[in-house]
């Protein structure tokens, strides 16, 4: 069914229209839902680029929330590997932004992690209060958080920690039309399962480029390949 | 002297299975014998298939023994998969013929009918069930020169290519099976943190270069094909 | 020269001109025939004299004890095949190395090979065909009793498909009684020749042993040998 970018996505699910991945995921992503992009190169990135870049297409409005690279990187990125400009969509607010604390920063390593956590739920409920607008004209919305795992590195020791990303996930639930996904390390395995409804694992065994959905209980480990910078499953393998 | 491309087809056969001749170079060597060999539901038989049905679309005509499976079964299997085998044989292209009374006349009869079709490729399923169907005539000290036999007549009185599909538990009593043939290609089975995948391993292919890596490989509805990652722009 | 009799089963009878005397009526095609003697007995001149004879459309010669060539220098060029041929299965050359006929066999050992190339040559041929086996002692050298019987099996069945007739060369004394047996029930006839001496000369004898549904002479009568190597049976007394 094509879709006229300006009107709403009126299904249940949210597509991620990667060749064979809402197959493996069943329909798509229930709207609501938490999911994070697992893996040890930078698949991930390419696939959580690919989704954001359907996602745009396709009418949806796009939060997109650093925590690795800085929106100069992204958009470069975006542009020199996929073709994909970002311009018009940042100019008609459908693509926005936000370093909430600079990572990379010494600055930021120095601080405390409760000040971090601190600054962070100030962000969010800022945020939360830009997209009761959004949600009020019932506009489709995906969250990015790129990526997890360097955010874990920083204040994932805090006690807080567990309170703070609750909050987020619960509120993210709350709103009618939206998807949060994220990204982490392979490492990470076990707080991006904590922190999502599941995952997608990416992998590399054997040399050959594997990908998984955590809850699926039909499909395995199933090869992908990376054709002109878009990840597709190998549907004949599912 | 120069290869040419006609050289280069006349030497080796393409054996129509999507993703396998990238990884010997091209292709089968001419008039060589290869085993296939994987336990049961590995695909063997739709390996011989598709490699005789490849074969037959494109002007080498082929023979198939088949043992255990009969005509009836072949031509379902390969209507699984788009393969209209019943009419390849009408057309002459394609034979399937059964096992004789005797282990010499079984031989006779593929040399018999590969004349008669001129065949190009032949193949053989299976090793095993063919041997075994015959206890008396062929002892176990007469097995290595009855496949001797066997490999030579397909690959010199019959000049074809050959397929020979075995067992790996046939092989371990017998290991004489890979001396004999050009190459040896191994499918098997492996659970990846509990998913099952299918694996081919070339393990033998004489005067070729050949990876020495497991190949993913499944049955799809265009047969058997193997996995093959394509490089993106960056790597 | 075959000529058709109309026996009860409409089966075409062979007449061999210098046997026909002993033979009353022709012998059924698929005949398969045991020729049994001693060393230097005569059964290989015999088999050569039947072979050259104009009643054949093809011949199919296996040969285990001596080269091809040497059977087609004692023919020197004289064949008399109307239209056919006379192919050879060497079973000899494999001891020397290599052999230069079409079909031949690798090792003696492997009895499955030897089939197989006797009826790959056999489909060569223009039927129906003469197949000359000389000799097959050799065979239970390389393979038990046992096995050489259920060779023979397959052979013998051959013949009588392709309505010719075959002969098989065995040697006298070398083999057991039991595979005398085995053989002699197996084929339709067998023919002996033996040698005696005589007044300080070697005569040679022949006989008709046994034949099935065939009514024959069963004395011994003489058998020479002559200078061109054609073969005279003399009936000493009774026609």
């Amino acid at each position: 069914m094509k879709k006229n970018s300006e009107t709403v996505n009126q299904s249940r699910f949210f597509e991620t229209r990667v060749k064979g991945l809402d197959r493996m995921i069943g329909h798509g992503v229930r709207w609501g839902s938490s999911v994070t992009i697992v893996g040890d190169g930078l698949e991930k990135e390419t696939l959580c680029h690919q989704i954001v870049i359907n996602a745009l297409n396709n009418g949806l409005i796009v939060y997109y929330v650093c925590f690795k690279e800085v929106p100069e990187q992204l958009r470069f990125i975006l542009k020199d590997e996929m073709n994909f400009d970002t311009t018009r969509y940042e100019r008609s607010g459908r693509l926005i932004f936000y370093t909430p604390i600079e990572i990379s920063s010494a600055a930021w390593k120095m601080r405390d992690t409760s000040e971090i956590i601190r600054i962070l739920s100030k962000f969010l409920s800022k945020l939360m209060v830009e997209v009761t607008i959004k949600v009020a004209q019932r506009r489709k919305l995906l969250f990015i958080v790129d990526n997890v795992s360097a955010l874990y590195d920083l204040i994932g020791e805090d006690p807080r920690w567990k309170d703070f990303t609750t909050t987020g996930m619960t509120w993210v639930k709350r709103i009618m039309g939206a998807v949060t996904l994220q990204v982490a390390d392979l490492e990470d395995l076990e707080v991006a399962e904590s922190l999502s409804d599941f995952c997608i694992v990416l992998k590399n065994i054997d040399g050959i480029p594997y990908l998984k959905v955590t809850k699926s209980s039909t499909f395995g480990w199933t090869p992908y390949r990376i054709t002109h910078g878009e990840l597709e499953i190998a549907e004949d393998f599912l | 002297m120069a290869i040419t491309k006609k050289h280069v087809s006349e030497t080796k056969v393409k054996t129509g299975i999507p993703g396998l001749d990238d990884l010997v170079e091209g292709g089968l060597i001419r008039n060589s014998a290869v085993l296939i060999r994987g336990v049961a539901g590995t695909g063997k038989t739709l390996f011989s298939l598709q490699y005789l049905t490849y074969g037959a679309l494109n002007g080498e005509p082929g023979v198939l023994l088949s043992i255990e499976e009969t005509k009836k079964d072949l031509f379902r299997e390969g209507a699984r998969f788009g393969w209209n085998l019943e009419k390849l044989e009408k057309q002459g292209k394609l034979a399937i013929i059964e096992r004789q009374p005797h282990y010499a006349l079984t031989i006779h009869e593929l040399e018999k009918t590969a004349r008669q079709l001129r065949a190009k490729r032949a193949a053989i399923d299976s090793v095993p069930a063919l041997f075994s169907s015959y206890p008396d005539e062929l002892q176990a000290s007469e097995m290595r020169s009855a496949f001797h036999l066997l490999c030579q007549v397909l690959t010199n009185s019959c000049d074809c290519t050959a397929i020979l599909i075995t067992e790996a538990e046939w092989s371990k009593r017998y290991p004489y099976e890979e001396y004999v043939p050009k190459g040896v290609i191994e499918l098997q089975f492996k659970i990846m943190e509990g998913t099952m995948r299918r694996f081919l391993l070339i393990k033998k292919m004489r005067e070729v270069r050949h990876t020495k890596r497991l190949h993913l490989y499944e049955i799809t509805n265009n047969g058997f094909t193997i996995f093959v990652p394509q490089k993106s722009a960056g790597e | 020269m075959l000529s058709k009799v109309e026996g009860i089963k409409q089966m075409t009878m062979l007449h061999l001109p210098f046997i026909s005397h002993l033979v009353k009526g022709g012998i059924p095609e698929g005949s398969n025939i045991l020729l049994i003697g001693p060393p230097g007995s005569g059964k290989t001149v015999f088999c050569e004299y039947l072979a050259k004879m104009d009643l054949w459309n093809s011949c199919l010669f296996v040969v285990t004890d001596r080269k091809p060539e040497d059977v087609r220098l004692s023919f020197q060029g004289n064949w008399g095949y109307p239209g056919g041929k006379i192919v050879f299965v060497d079973a000899f050359s494999w001891l020397l190395g290599k052999s230069k006929e079409e079909y031949h066999i690798e090792n003696m050992g492997n009895l499955t090979e030897l089939n197989f190339r006797i009826l790959s040559a056999g489909s060569s041929l223009i039927r129906p065909p003469l197949l000359v086996f000389d000799a097959i002692s050799p065979l239970s050298l390389y393979n038990s009793e046992t096995f050489v019987t259920k060779f023979l099996q397959l052979l013998l069945a051959r013949v009588k498909e392709w309505k010719g007739l075959g002969i098989y060369v065995v040697q006298e004394g070398v083999h057991s009684e039991e595979f005398y047996n085995t053989l002699g029930y197996m084929a339709d006839g067998i023919f002996n020749i033996k040698m005696a001496e005589e007044e300080g000369k070697i005569k040679r004898y022949f006989r008709i042993r046994s034949f099935n549904s065939v009514a024959h002479e069963t004395g011994w009568v003489l058998f020479s040998i002559k200078t061109d190597r054609t073969i005279e049976l003399r009936m000493g007394g009774a026609d």
